[in-house]
This record gives C-alpha cells, sequence and structure tokens, in this order.
C-alpha cells in the first residue's frame, strides 16, 4: 500500500544503504586494490490504481563495484613484465659492479700481471722481481676465482630465490583457490550477484601472482577465475590449485627444473619475479661465468705454451705456468648408459663461451649448442688417436658399447675454469725469462757473414739442446754441420739444425764458423719474458679477433649493454605500470571529496525523508484532532 | 580524468621519492667527484673508461721501461768514455814509443804503463751495473765476460743483447755486448791487415791504405816478394793467394823493371806480361780495391803479406804492442819489426777508438731517441688522463647548479603534495 509514510520509510532505509555505502568507502580509502562501491537506486514497483499508477518509493537495486576488468588486465600485464625487469637489471647490475670494481676487477688485475712480466724483462736475473711476478699472478689467479666464486654465490641466491618465488606462488594460487570458493559459496551467486570485497581481495591476489610470474586468467560462469601459465598448464582450476614444484635439472643442481603437478614447465615461465631471475641466470649469469672460465682458459693456455718455450735460471724447459679447471662434463640423470666422456680444451682461439649437449641416437653423437639450440659439426671419430673436435674441444668417449640410444651428456667447457685458475710454480727461479737457445760468430771469422738470434720451431726435438758448429767450406759456397755434408750457402736462406731456425747472410770466408748452443746460464736474457708479455695484446680469443684484456672489457661492456638495456625497459615499464594504475585507480579508487559530497548529498536526502515523515505525522495529528 | 584520493597521495609522494633519489646521486657524484661511480651507474662508460686506463697504465709501464734503458745507457755512456779516454792513453804512448830517439829503458816503462793499462781495460769491460750484473758479458750477467790469461783476454759472455719494450710492439737494446764492443774489431784498415813476414832482413815496413774500393776486393791475400836486378835496383813482385805473380797492368802506382825479360817461350807469341817492379819507398801501390805502402829499406828477399783483416780485441792489441815494447832491438831489422808493430798497433788503437765512438754514438742516438719517446708517451698519457677524465670525473659547476634545481624541485614537490593534501572537503563540513 503506497502509503506516504510506507514511501519515506524506504528513503530513509535506501539512504541509510547509501550512507554505509559511502563510509564503507571512506573507511576503505587506503585499502589496497579496494574498488569503491555505489549504491545503485531505482523506484519501487508503481501500485496500480485503476486507471493510472501511483510510485511506492525507492528501493537498493544493487551496490555494485565500480571496476573495469580489461584496466585490471592491463594493471597486472604491466606488473609482470615490471616485475621482470626489477629483479633482472638489479641482478644484472650487481653482477656488472663485481666484474668492473677497479680493486677487484679482470683488467686491473691482468694490466698488473702483464707489468709484473714486464718487470720481469727488465730484470731477468732478479728474484725479487720474479717473487713479485709470482705473487701478482697469484693476485689474478685468486681474483679469477674469488669472481667467479661470487658469481656462483649469486647463481645459490638466484636458485633461493626461485624457490621462495615458487613458494609466494603456491601460497597465491591456494589463496585464489580458496577464494574462488567462497565466491562461488556467496549466498547471492547463484544471481550472478557476488561479493564486491571478495572479488577486490581476489584481484590483489592476482596482481600478487602476476608479481611472481606471467599468468593468464579465465572467467568461470560460476564465478571462479582460473589461472594459466603462458603455456596452458593451470595453476588455479575452479577451486583446485596446482602445486608448483622446483628441482634440479636432468643434468644436476646446476639447471633448476619447475614443474606444475609433475609436468615440467621451466621453459614456458616468463614474465614476474621468477621470469626475471631465470632470464638472468640463463641470460646473464651462466654466458658470464662461462666467458670468465674462458679468459681464465686463454690466459692460462697461452701463458704456459709460452712459458715451456723458455728456458729458467736452471736451464731447464719452462713448466706449466697456471693451472686452470678442465671443462666439466654432466651426464643425464636419464641415461641408461654407462659411457663416459673425457673432454679437453684443443684450440683456444675456436672456444665460444657456450655450453654444449651431446646426444647419442644408438648409432652416432651428435652435438648442440646448449646455448643458441643449433647443431655443431663433429670432426673426427671419439678415440683417443681421433677425438670428436668441435668448436676447440676435443671430445674422447671411452667406448661406442657402454653409450645406450638416447643418453646425454652436458658439456660446459669453461663453466668452472676460473674457479680452478691457481699458480703452478712457487719456485721463482723456476720462471722461464730466457729463450732457448742462442747463437753467435766465432771471434776467429774474417767474413762477414752474420747469423740471426733464429728461433725454435720444434720443442719436440730431442737433441734441441745441443751445440752444433756450422763452418764453411774452401771455397766458402757451402758449409757444413758438426763436420757433417755440405750444404750450399745461400745468403739469407734459413737454417733449420734440430728443430733451431735461423738464418746466415752475407759473405764468409772459408773457415768461418757459427755457433748455435743452449743458452745456459744466459740469466740475463729476457726474450721469453718478452715473448709472454706480448700475450697482453696478442689476438688469441674468437678466432683470433680478441686479445685477453680486450676480452675483459667486452665482458664488462655487454654485461653494461644488457644492464643498461634492462635499466632502460624498467624506467619505461615503470612509468607504463604507474600509467595503467592510474587507468585503474581512476575508476576504481575512492576520492574522499567524492564521497564527502555524497555524505552531504545522502544526508540531506535522508533528512528530507525523516521529514515527509513528521509531516505525514503532522497530517495524521490534524486529522485526529478533527474526529475528536 | 577522474582523480582517486590515493592516486593522489602516490603521484604527491612518487614525486617526492623521485626528486629525492636525483638528489642523491647528485650528491654522491659531488661527494666522490667522479660522474661514474660503479660500472651500473654508466655501463657504456664503465668498459671504456677500463679500457683507458689500461692504457694508461700501459704507458707507465713504457715509461718505466723507458727510465731503465735510460738509466743502463748512461753507465754504459759513462765506462765507454773512460775505456775511450784509456784507449787514447795508450796511443799517446805508442807514438811516444815510436820515436826512434828513446832507449830500450824508456821502452821498457812504457811497457809497464801499458800493462797497467791493459788490466785497467779488463776492469772496465767487467764493470757490473746498479743491479749487480756485468755490463757487457751479454745475457751471461753473472760470468765474468774478460779473463786476463796468459794468452791474453778471453770472452765468456754470449752475444745476446737484452730488448725492452718502449711502446707497443717497439723495444729498444739496453746495452751493448762486450764482443761488440771490445773484441770484434778489424785490424788493418778494417778490410786488410799487411804485416812483414819473420826473417826479413832489411829495415822495411808496410802500411795499408785507407782507403778501399770494396766492391773490387774480394778478399784475396798477396805477398810482396822484394828481389834486386842486375842493375842493382830493388825490386819486388806481388803475389796472389795461389802463388803466381800479379800481372802489372792490372798494378797501379808501380813502374815496371826495365831489365826483366819479356821474351816469350814460343817465338811470334805476344811478350810476356811484366811482374817485376822497381820499388821506390814510400809508393802507393793499389790493385784489386786495396793500396798499400812500402816504406824504409827493404832488402832482396824480404817479403811482406797483404791479407784480409781479422778481429782483434782492443785487448790483444794492447798486449801485443806491449810485448813488441818489451823486446830490445838488436839491430836495424829488430827496429823495423818494432817500428812495424808500433804502426801496426797505432792503426789498431784508431780502430778501438773509433769503434768506442761509434758504440758511444748509438748509445747517445739511443738516449736521444728516448727522449723523444718519452716526450710522446707523456703527452699520450697527458691525453689519456684528459679522457679518462672526459668520461668519468664530473663537471662540478654543472653538478652544483643541478643539485640546487633538484633540492628546489623537490622542495615544491613537497609544498604542492602538501597543500593538496590539507585541501579536503571534510575540513568544511
Amino acid at each position: 500500500m503506497a502509503d506516504p509514510l510506507n514511501i519515506s520509510i524506504s528513503g530513509l532505509l535506501a539512504f541509510q544503504r547509501a550512507l554505509s555505502t559511502t563510509s564503507h568507502n571512506i573507511a576503505n580509502a587506503t585499502t589496497e586494490g579496494f574498488s569503491r562501491q555505489r549504491v545503485e537506486l531505482g523506484t519501487r514497483i508503481p501500485e496500480s490504481l485503476g486507471g493510472f499508477s501511483q510510485g511506492t518509493g525507492v528501493q537498493v537495486n544493487d551496490v555494485r563495484r565500480v571496476f573495469d576488468g580489461f584496466l585490471a588486465t592491463e594493471v597486472r600485464t604491466a606488473t609482470t613484465e615490471q616485475a621482470r625487469l626489477d629483479v633482472f637489471a638489479g641482478l644484472a647490475g650487481r653482477v656488472g659492479d663485481l666484474l668492473g670494481s677497479r680493486a677487484g676487477g679482470l683488467s686491473t688485475g691482468l694490466q698488473t700481471l702483464f707489468e709484473g712480466v714486464q718487470k720481469l724483462a727488465n730484470d731477468p736475473s732478479s728474484l725479487p722481481v720474479r717473487q713479485t711476478l709470482l705473487g701478482e699472478a697469484d693476485t689474478i689467479a685468486r681474483r679469477f676465482a674469488e669472481l667467479d666464486r661470487q658469481l656462483e654465490t649469486l647463481g645459490r641466491e638466484t636458485f633461493n630465490r626461485v624457490e621462495s618465488s615458487v613458494d609466494a606462488i603456491n601460497g597465491l594460487a591456494r589463496a585464489l583457490a580458496d577464494i574462488n570458493e567462497r565466491i562461488v559459496r556467496s549466498p547471492g551467486a547463484a544471481n550472478g550477484q557476488f561479493p564486491s570485497d571478495l572479488l577486490d581481495r581476489r584481484e590483489t591476489l592476482l596482481r600478487e601472482l602476476a608479481a611472481q610470474v606471467d599468468v593468464r586468467t579465465v572467467a568461470a560462469d560460476d564465478g571462479s577465475v582460473n589461472v594459466f601459465i603462458s603455456n596452458g598448464q593451470s595453476l588455479v582450476l575452479g577451486q583446485r590449485a596446482n602445486e608448483m614444484s622446483v628441482s634440479s635439472g636432468d643434468f644436476g643442481a646446476d639447471e633448476l627444473e619447475i614443474r606444475i603437478g609433475g609436468v615440467a614447465v621451466t621453459s614456458q615461465l616468463g614474465g614476474g619475479e621468477l621470469g626475471g631471475l631465470l632470464d638472468f641466470k640463463r641470460e646473464v649469469l651462466d654466458p658470464v661465468r662461462n666467458d670468465l672460465g674462458r679468459s681464465a682458459v686463454v690466459l692460462a693456455d697461452s701463458f704456459n705454451t709460452q712459458h715451456r718455450q723458455g728456458l729458467d735460471l736452471n736451464g731447464q724447459f719452462g713448466g706449466d705456468f697456471f693451472d686452470v679447471g678442465a671443462p666439466r662434463v654432466l651426464a643425464a640423470r636419464s641415461n641408461s648408459g654407462s659411457g663416459e666422456l673425457s673432454v679437453a680444451v684443443a684450440d683456444i682461439g675456436a672456444l665460444t663461451g657456450n655450453d654444449y649437449t651431446l646426444n647419442f641416437d644408438g648409432t652416432n653423437f651428435s652435438l648442440i649448442d646448449s646455448s643458441t639450440g643449433s647443431a655443431v659439426a663433429l670432426g673426427g671419430s671419439g678415440t683417443p688417436a681421433d677425438p670428436f673436435t668441435a668448436d676447440g674441444l676435443s671430445i674422447v668417449i671411452d667406448d661406442v658399447s657402454n653409450f645406450s640410444a638416447g643418453d646425454r651428456f652436458r658439456i660446459q667447457p669453461t663453466r668452472i675454469a676460473a674457479s680452478g685458475l691457481s699458480v703452478a710454480i712457487s719456485d721463482p727461479a723456476k720462471i722461464a725469462a730466457s729463450a732457448p737457445m742462442r747463437t753467435a760468430s766465432s771471434l776467429d771469422n774474417i767474413g762477414d757473414a752474420t747469423i740471426s738470434a733464429g728461433q725454435v720451431v720444434d720443442f719436440g726435438d730431442p737433441n734441441l739442446l745441443t751445440t752444433s758448429t756450422i763452418t764453411f767450406d774452401d771455397p766458402p759456397v757451402s758449409y757444413t754441420i758438426n763436420g757433417g755434408p755440405s750444404v750450399p750457402f745461400v745468403s739469407g736462406d734459413t737454417v733449420t739444425v734440430n728443430g733451431f731456425e735461423f738464418q746466415l747472410e752475407g759473405s764468409p770466408t772459408a773457415g768461418d764458423s757459427f755457433t748455435i748452443e743452449p743458452n745456459f746460464g744466459g740469466v740475463g736474457d729476457n726474450r721469453n719474458a718478452l715473448a709472454l708479455g706480448d700475450l697482453r695484446d696478442a689476438r688469441l680469443i674468437a678466432g683470433g679477433t680478441r686479445s685477453i684484456v680486450e676480452q675483459a672489457d667486452i665482458l664488462i661492456s655487454r654485461i653494461g649493454a644488457t644492464t643498461g638495456a634492462a635499466q632502460a625497459a624498467l624506467e619505461s615499464q615503470t612509468v607504463l605500470l604507474n600509467s595503467a594504475q592510474d587507468q585503474l585507480m581512476s575508476v576504481s579508487g575512492v576520492n574522499l571529496d567524492e564521497e564527502a559530497a555524497n555524505l552531504l548529498r545522502f544526508q540531506q536526502a535522508f533528512e528530507a525523508n525523516a521529514r515527509v515523515i513528521s509531516i505525514v505525522n503532522t497530517t495524521f495529528q490534524a486529522l485526529l484532532a478533527a474526529t475528536r | 580524468m577522474r582523480i582517486s584520493t590515493q592516486m593522489l597521495f602516490r603521484q604527491g609522494i612518487d614525486g617526492i621519492l623521485q626528486q629525492q633519489a636525483r638528489a642523491a646521486a647528485t650528491q654522491r657524484q659531488i661527494a666522490t667527484g667522479q660522474r661514474v661511480n660503479k660500472p651500473s651507474d654508466d655501463p657504456v662508460a664503465a668498459a671504456r673508461i677500463q679500457e683507458l686506463e689500461r692504457s694508461l697504465a700501459q704507458q707507465d709501464v713504457f715509461l718505466t721501461n723507458i727510465g731503465r734503458i735510460e738509466q743502463r745507457l748512461k753507465t754504459e755512456e759513462a765506462v765507454l768514455t773512460s775505456a775511450g779516454e784509456l784507449v787514447q792513453r795508450v796511443r799517446e804512448l805508442a807514438v811516444q814509443a815510436s820515436n826512434d830517439a828513446i832507449g830500450d829503458r824508456q821502452r821498457e816503462l812504457i811497457a809497464i804503463e801499458m800493462r797497467d793499462r791493459l788490466e785497467e781495460l779488463v776492469s772496465i769491460g767487467n764493470t757490473r751495473d746498479g743491479d749487480g750484473e756485468f755490463l757487457f758479458g751479454g745475457a751471461q750477467k753473472e760470468t765474468r765476460p774478460f779473463e786476463l790469461g796468459p794468452a791474453g783476454v778471453s770472452y765468456r759472455g754470449d752475444s745476446v743483447q737484452r730488448e725492452l719494450l718502449i711502446g707497443a710492439g717497439t723495444t729498444m737494446a739496453d746495452g751493448d755486448t762486450g764482443d761488440q764492443v771490445f773484441m770484434r774489431i778489424r785490424d788493418g784498415n778494417g778490410t786488410v791487415r799487411v804485416a812483414q813476414e819473420a826473417g826479413n832482413t832489411g829495415a822495411g815496413f808496410i802500411i795499408a791504405e785507407p782507403a778501399v774500393n770494396l766492391s773490387q776486393y774480394s778478399g784475396e791475400s798477396f805477398r810482396v816478394e822484394f828481389g834486386a836486378n842486375a842493375d842493382g835496383d830493388t825490386t819486388f813482385r806481388i803475389l796472389d793467394g795461389n802463388g803466381d805473380p800479379v800481372d802489372l797492368s792490372t798494378v797501379q802506382g808501380v813502374t815496371a823493371d826495365p831489365t826483366e825479360d819479356l821474351t816469350p817461350p814460343v817465338l811470334g807469341d805476344p811478350p810476356l806480361p811484366a811482374t817485376v817492379a822497381l820499388f821506390e819507398p814510400g809508393q802507393t801501390i793499389r790493385l784489386a780495391g786495396i793500396g798499400f805502402r812500402i816504406e824504409g829499406a827493404p832488402e832482396a828477399n824480404d817479403a811482406f803479406v797483404v791479407e784480409p783483416s781479422r778481429f782483434e780485441s782492443m785487448f790483444d792489441t794492447i798486449g801485443q804492442l806491449a810485448a813488441a815494447l818489451e823486446t830490445k832491438p838488436f839491430d836495424a831489422t829488430d827496429r823495423a819489426g818494432i817500428r812495424q808493430q808500433i804502426n801496426d798497433a797505432l792503426g789498431q788503437l784508431d780502430n778501438a777508438e773509433t769503434r768506442i765512438l761509434e758504440v758511444r754514438a748509438g748509445v747517445g742516438g739511443r738516449l736521444n731517441t728516448l727522449d723523444d719517446i718519452n716526450a710522446t708517451r707523456e703527452e699520450v698519457k697527458l691525453g689519456l688522463t684528459e679522457l679518462v677524465s672526459d668520461i668519468r670525473d664530473l663537471d662540478f659547476a654543472e653538478a652544483v647548479s643541478l643539485l640546487q634545481q633538484q633540492l628546489f624541485t623537490l622542495e615544491a614537490a613537497q609544498q604542492s603534495f602538501a597543500a593538496l593534501q590539507g585541501n579536503s572537503l571534510f575540513r568544511f563540513i
């Protein structure tokens, strides 16, 4: 019955609800993820009174949540990318600071080492100078090892952060499943009336999830939201959450494997903190460790090769100057064969900074560059006499019959090389600074022929360190070596004796003689030290395009460029995220001034309705008084 | 666009935080004086700085090496100066001794001083540098290079010259080896040497002409054999390396002996070539690109040899001269012999002096080159330092004004934030 009292009461009730909603908005003005709510008022169903209808007051149609799903998706997408870049740029910057620090970086260490070599070249016989060089070599070796250790620590930290990120994802997935259940079971759910505050709470959880990993959401009709990671593997399906887990991969703890409900999804994960961590490990940490290791291998190998070609203070050929970590081979856990590989570095110039996978298909071995995914041609046959060769590596397999089809091996040529770098000699007298051979012309010579300083061409010659005399015949158109057969003389021609090569030039006289002899006692000779010093600028890396020190620069500039790009992207992504958030807040956010105005408006409306009741009351009292 | 209160708040706070971060970064730059404090500040510049700093350090290496070479070359120069003075003194003594008027006793005294000088020269050859290494032993730095024994002075060093790095791929020797300085000195005129044969009875001696034509001289030996013709004139023949007389038409500066019988063995053949020449003291005889003079009064059957010169050490020159002066001449022949030896020694002392001058000139030249390189290196270093500074260091004026601007903006952001936050409709109801 449409009496004014009832109509006013409907107004009172409606505006009470409106005031409640406004106060809810004001109370939640700073609540994260809260969407403002609005009371939707409507007229009650009118009363039909014969030829006309009479309004019956106001009713609350809905308390609506002001929200835009598209804008919310945009915020999530921006959050995912921003979180990924934030983690990536931060970690990459730390690697750059580590490698580029003046005190602990490679560049200064290498420079100091080569300065030590120059000091040796200046004073080859001085034991203190030799001791200094050993000290500087030890410093650079420790620096390589220390850098690698810190990178390894960073790797462990990454692993731990991956684990905690996965924990967070699992927690969020469970919370989402739970909230899905509460939404589906809410009283109005059957009519499509879902509690706004639960929807907000779920949106906040989704945003938190997006900060961890890139997800797609699909809304179901019953009000629940299904959450998938990029390849379609479901993380939350209705009211059930699937468990995400981290384990070590097929090749051991160095490679992470992330699974959802038993399905490996590592390669499909992207975005968010988890994506950033995985990207960092794949794009920065592993390549940098490989490159650092490659520099260590090149330093050790080139130094050792040259050092073995000189004589030390005891008149002995130099030995290895540095020890360096060997290539690491990891057999897949799934291998059924018992075959083993031995891998060595054969050519430092051809060495890359990549990892490889060797596959066996039952008859043939094939090599895949794990970093690029492309096949690498294998030379040789894999036997010790004829090893497989590829990208500067030599690979020997113990016995084909020990391998089963499907066996896989991960080869990391330089991953742990840097940590294994150390100085192999401790006795300063064992530094080989002098050339192994010297030449001289006899003081009795009459002619003006000269002999060049010469160089060793075959260090394997067993008679290398022996004295030989070249004597010119009469007439001096030929000469004999140690009284052997006469050899015709052509001025400037190269002569090789016992693996040692030199030139005789000029016009000799019959009987003139020249000697080549081992450089014993030549403590002032610095020729091998100079050759060691030349390694600073010798282009030995990447097919002869870079020197050791240039490689250190490239390492820094490459990581620098990666960091710089990530930082720039992070900045623009942050702007993008802020703008998406502003857009959403512009729709959903609470404006206190607006609420204050609403408060006044609803208060006035409430007061007006109350006034109507008072007037109805006065009217009723007047009616009563009239009939009294 | 509708503004939500939270958005207003966040934007205000974000603005303040951003300005604070910028001001803090500028403040850190001002505090360290460097624009790039760690590689992540400016990754690209960091790599460039690293490269430049290494080049800079390498310039210092070159400068150090140059300093080492200079120090060693200066030591060598000083030692060479005293060696040169010693050779000059020996030369003076030889000139004194060549005076026919002096007696045996005086010659003996000269010989004694010469022996002293020889020992002094040996000890000069055995000079050690500041590091206690022998200067002239080649790479045999710990072996005394010169040893005075009964058979003269022997060299026990080697011919290995030490080079130091003075620029990228450029080296320079930091000294000279003892064999080059003291041992490998050509005797005679540097191409040929001359001598009188033992058993000469006359008072003649032979001197090699300094001028030679190396393109014509092929290392042959000659022997000049004296005789007398029917007229009683002194004559000579020149025999080549095979002992055959040389055709005088190939020799300049000689007069053929008219009494020589040139009749061919077979009648009708052209006459035989002249081989016997009339002797004229002091005449310059030139053949095969070389020349020599024979002075004094050689007698028939006397002979002189001309042969390719050999190495003779300074020590041997002085030692042999002293030995010659120690002999007591019995007659004119002996005196001619001594005269010949003094003459040879004078020539050889000239060669020794020339060698020392040459080596000193080489050292001086290297020192000059080092001065130039030093200057260049310093310039390069300065350039590199400026470059590093440009990239890494801070422009203070710019940074300070930037900081002021940033602080001003920060203050404005703070004030506007406070104003906006204080401005609420709730204050009016």
